[in-house]
């Protein structure tokens, strides 16, 4: 079903190695991507890494034990309007874990913490197509968005806890 | 070489369709003690051959592990048969550990299995047994595929690990996502160092450092499962593949 997303073409899962040169590319569509993992997986938005004690930034670390997959999501949160104005990711992990992480860097943009948090791993896996042994990317990409909220909420209610000492 | 001769011809009437024909023109099979094994036999000489090994296999009793020879009737046999030699249907009864005559824990030498494996496959794979009947090359092939199964599953730490916990019914949710901050941390370092290294010298010093990593975390594994922590246990083995997935990255890298 997710495989047969209307006019896009797809090609059946294979797992891609992470080196990032050119011919990877044409490697990774050969064995077998959805085009727009491949287009995340080289030219990844968002990679980077934010100041982790900055007041204003929230860290979600998580990890998939199955295949030992690293992902971080950060977010950067103006304080007076609650919004996310920056995003930035680090995965390690196949294509479609990096691809996952990608999307979720780009759509907690410009959103409200309650927004995301209701971001669903099934929105991730179906903009990307991803193939059902490939669905707990998805997952980690969503667990991830909740625990930078989460981070970020923590922090902000120490910085309250200590203003009121 | 009469009864294979017999197979044959058979077979040849039965897939023409003579299938009753065909089965009474057998000569009554060599006395076999066991009713259960004479009625299983009468079905291997029926005509279609997958349906009749896929019965044996599930009555189990009758063949594999200390049963009855198909062949020839001799007791007590193991994967193959000791006396005549021929390969038994796999027995879903027996474990890694039982193939290669262990004792069912973690602490094996690695470097025993080999020997045993190549025993094993002279007497298993399918390559060998050409000139046997169809059925019997069915075994072979479920044999030896099940025989390299064991021996990949039990050469390394890991997947070792992780079959002993599966023999003891250990449910390990592979599905559920990791939050330990310090583990990801840790790992989040290590795979940045792997990625950012650029010569050989470097990598295999973090490749060792991570070896080290895996050592200690397998033992902690030991413990734990001999005093039948199994959280403990399940929570080393995701240490390991941690570990190990590093390790992989380093490899590809050198």
């Amino acid at each position: 079903m997710m495989l047969r997303a209307a006019g896009k073409r797809l090609i059946a899962g294979g797992q891609a190695s992470p080196a990032v040169a050119a011919p990877a590319a044409a490697a990774a569509m050969r064995r077998g991507y959805h085009e727009r993992v491949v287009d995340h997986y080289n030219n990844p938005r968002n990679v980077g890494t934010m100041d982790k004690d900055d007041p204003d930034v929230g860290t979600g670390l998580v990890g998939a034990p199955a295949c030992g997959d690293v992902m971080k999501l950060q977010i950067r949160v103006d304080e007076a309007s609650g919004k996310i104005v920056d995003a930035r990711f680090k995965t390690f992990g196949c294509g479609s874990a990096i691809a996952s992480s990608s999307v979720a860097s780009e759509w907690v943009k410009g959103k409200q913490m309650e927004e995301v948090v209701a971001i669903k791993n099934s929105e991730i896996a179906k903009h990307l197509s991803l193939p059902p042994v490939k669905l707990h990317c998805s997952m980690l990409a969503e667990d991830a968005i909740k625990a930078a909220v989460k981070d970020y909420e923590a922090k902000k209610k120490a910085k309250l806890a200590m203003a009121d000492e | 070489m009469w009864r294979r001769a017999r197979t044959g011809p058979l077979r040849l009437a039965a897939a023409a369709g003579g299938r009753r024909a065909g089965r009474r023109a057998l000569p009554p099979l060599p006395t076999i003690p066991s009713s259960s094994v004479a009625s299983s036999s009468s079905r291997i000489f029926r005509g279609s051959v997958w349906a009749p090994y896929r019965t044996l296999s599930s009555e189990g009793g009758a063949s594999g592990r200390g049963g009855e020879c198909w062949n020839c009737g001799a007791t007590g046999v193991f994967l193959s048969c000791g006396s005549c030699g021929s390969v038994q249907p796999v027995d879903p009864a027996v474990d890694y550990f039982q193939i290669f005559g262990l004792e069912r824990e973690y602490n094996i030498k690695e470097h025993s299995l080999e020997g045993k494996y190549k025993d094993w496959q002279k007497k298993l794979h399918p390559d060998l047994v050409h000139t046997k009947s169809e059925k019997e090359r069915g075994f072979a092939a479920e044999q030896s595929a099940l025989v390299i199964d064991a021996y990949r599953t039990l050469s390394k730490p890991l997947s070792r690990a992780l079959y002993l916990l599966k023999l003891e019914g250990v449910q390990v949710d592979e599905e559920k996502t990791i939050n330990d901050p310090e583990l990801l941390m840790e790992m989040m370092e290590i795979r940045e160092a792997v990625n950012d290294a650029t010569d050989s010298e470097t990598l295999e010093k973090i490749q060792s450092q991570i070896k080290r990593k895996l050592e200690t975390w397998s033992e902690t594994f030991q413990e734990a499962f001999d005093k039948r922590d199994f959280n403990s246990a399940v929570e080393a083995t995701q240490r390991m593949r941690y570990y190990e997935r590093a390790v992989e990255e380093t490899v590809k890298k050198l």
